[in-house]
């Protein structure tokens, strides 16, 4: 758990700025008017949507509190995926280069079978046994305490009608 | 045989130098238009050898989302709606709910394919109870299984967003892709839950509702986590898939007797020839993702599993009439179905290739209802439920 938090502070930065770039960059238009949050496509490393949390104009503390949860989570996802996938497809690489150095050495060239791919994946599930324990443990306590949040978010905006609807 | 115009595709693959024993394979491409209908056509290629060309070709699967792709087509009739279709997919797109598609996402929280599969499970439990027919108590028994298995789908994946992210089989599903949030699901679940379990408990009786409430938090609480920590959970799975004919047989009969358990058996065992089948081919993806399926973590296990629970079918098949559930005719009548899912079976554990396993995966989806048709016309009390029928009309 503590490694993941180390790398979410280390990241954080990072990642504010990628999700900037990226409304900049993609090849599709961030909506302009922003009534609602808005989501975007799946990041190319991460495979994770990016989403714009709208602020409301007036917008209470509990508000606040779920919309900046929201985007902490968000950010703590993408650095988590961003990172283990790139760390996948690197490892992959170096598996198959050096299968490929050690055949090129025998003069007999073979392709990679799906056997020989699969004792990478068993080896990189196993090796990253650990890391995805911490990151599950995470994920379930960040996604409930999200839910409760929101729950008490709806709660608030439905009381907040109440209000204003009793008043008239 | 190598053309020289494919000779730059070649050198694109790290691992592979061109030798004249190697051919080209070029497939295009590989995921249905209706799951991903933004994908762009491509050409990819795969390096094989002369040696292994029969039967190895997968028509749908890993072995090609591990190439890269050598060049991006556009279609060749690139007309305007499926230009529209692209967009909508890559665009930024407002997250507001839209009403008019409501049911179709709660049908897709459900995951619907699942549940009805689960719904005719139950059904044939209950029809394979020696007891007289009664619709009413049926229906509520389909009805009660069917949300509770909304219920459970829907928290599956409420659970399961960034991981449901990372591979190409669960990427458009309506919480990943934000079409509802997540509190909009776990309600709809809480609804189905409460409603589905209430309905088996009211409406049928205690036995019911507690194999639904049971099998509720198996897959959700147990299952789902699981999949992550250990090996152990198709095992787990497999009891979840068992406990629905059970239901529906504790719906007819407020018990438990060998029927259900001889149809509870065989769903258990039909998981993992299923499912062992399934995941061979998703084993980059669930390794990425950090799923510790069988496939991935003891290919041997699952290799060995696979054809020892078709054969544990086989087996359950012919216990069938010597415990009084079926009469002789079914053991007959299923072997050749049985015996031509543990020759699958067996090729799979000989040869296990996307060729192999998909062969097993699809004869999978067409044995288990044939199996529960031919039980349920073999049943051994259809005849004498008739008669009890007759004598309790004779004594009223």
């Amino acid at each position: 758990m503590v490694n993941v938090r180390v790398c979410f502070q280390k990241h954080t930065f990072h990642n504010v700025i990628k999700i900037w770039r990226m409304s900049l960059t993609s090849d599709s238009k961030v909506p302009k008017a922003m009534n609602h949050d808005v989501i975007g496509p799946p990041d190319k490393i991460s495979n994770l949507r990016p989403v714009i949390v709208h602020i409301p104009k007036q917008e209470s503390s509990i508000e606040k509190q779920f919309r900046l949860k929201r985007e902490e989570i968000q950010k703590w996802n993408e650095t988590f995926w961003s990172n283990h996938n790139t760390k996948f497809f690197e490892q992959k690489e170096k598996f198959t280069a050096n299968h490929a150095k050690k055949y090129s050495s025998e003069s007999s060239v073979s392709p990679m079978t799906s056997d020989e791919m699969s004792v990478f994946y068993k080896k990189f599930l196993d090796e990253n046994w650990k890391t995805h324990q911490m990151y599950n443990v995470e994920w379930y306590r960040k996604n409930i305490g999200l839910l409760l949040l929101a729950l008490r978010v709806t709660v608030f905006k439905v009381a907040r009608t109440w209000k204003i609807i009793s008043k008239l | 045989m190598i053309h020289s115009t494919l000779c730059p595709i070649l050198w694109r693959l790290p691992h592979v130098l061109p030798r004249a024993s190697h051919v080209l394979l070029l497939r295009t491409d590989l995921y249905s238009t209706k799951a991903t209908p933004t994908r762009k056509p491509q050409i990819l290629a795969k390096p094989i050898d002369v040696g292994t060309l029969t039967n190895e070709i997968p028509r749908h699967g890993s072995q090609f989302s591990e190439l890269e792709p050598v060049s991006i087509i556009e279609p060749v009739a690139s007309t305007k709606t499926s230009k529209k279709k692209k967009t909508r997919d890559d665009d930024w797109r407002e997250m507001t709910l839209d009403v008019k598609k409501l049911p179709q996402y709660y049908l897709m929280l459900s995951k619907s394919r699942l549940t009805s599969l689960v719904v005719m499970t139950s059904m044939a439990g209950y029809s394979l109870a020696p007891a007289p027919f009664d619709l009413s108590t049926l229906l509520l028994c389909s009805v009660g299984t069917g949300l509770v298995s909304c219920a459970a789908n829907a928290t599956n994946q409420f659970f399961e967003v960034p991981f449901d992210s990372q591979m190409a089989r669960t990427r458009n599903r309506v919480l990943v892709k934000g079409m509802l949030t997540p509190l909009h699901a776990v309600s709809f679940a809480a609804v189905c839950a409460t409603t589905g379990l209430s309905i088996l408990y009211f409406g049928i009786n205690g036995l019911t509702a507690t194999l639904g409430a049971t099998n509720l938090i198996l897959y959700t609480i147990v299952y789902t986590p699981m999949k992550r920590f250990s090996i152990l959970n198709t095992w787990v799975g497999a009891i979840v898939g068992a406990i629905p004919p059970l239901m529906g047989w504790a719906s007819c009969m407020d018990s438990l007797g060998s029927g259900a358990w001889i149809m509870a058996g065989i769903l258990y065992a039909w998981q993992f020839p299923h499912f062992n089948s399934l995941s061979w081919n998703l084993r980059p993806e669930y390794s990425r993702a950090g799923y510790r399926m069988m496939s991935v973590t003891d290919p041997g296990l699952c290799r060995r599993t696979t054809l020892r629970y078709t054969a544990g079918i086989l087996a359950l098949s012919c216990a069938a009439p010597v415990l009084d559930v079926t009469n002789w005719w079914f053991a007959l009548e299923s072997i050749p179905l049985n015996a031509y899912f543990t020759y699958l079976a067996w090729q799979f554990h000989q040869n296990s290739d996307s060729g192999t396993s998909r062969k097993l995966f699809r004869f999978s989806l067409v044995h288990l209802p044939i199996l529960m048709i031919l039980m349920l016309i073999n049943k051994k009390e259809w005849s004498s439920k008739k008669q009890g029928k007759d004598g309790q009309d004779g004594k009223s």
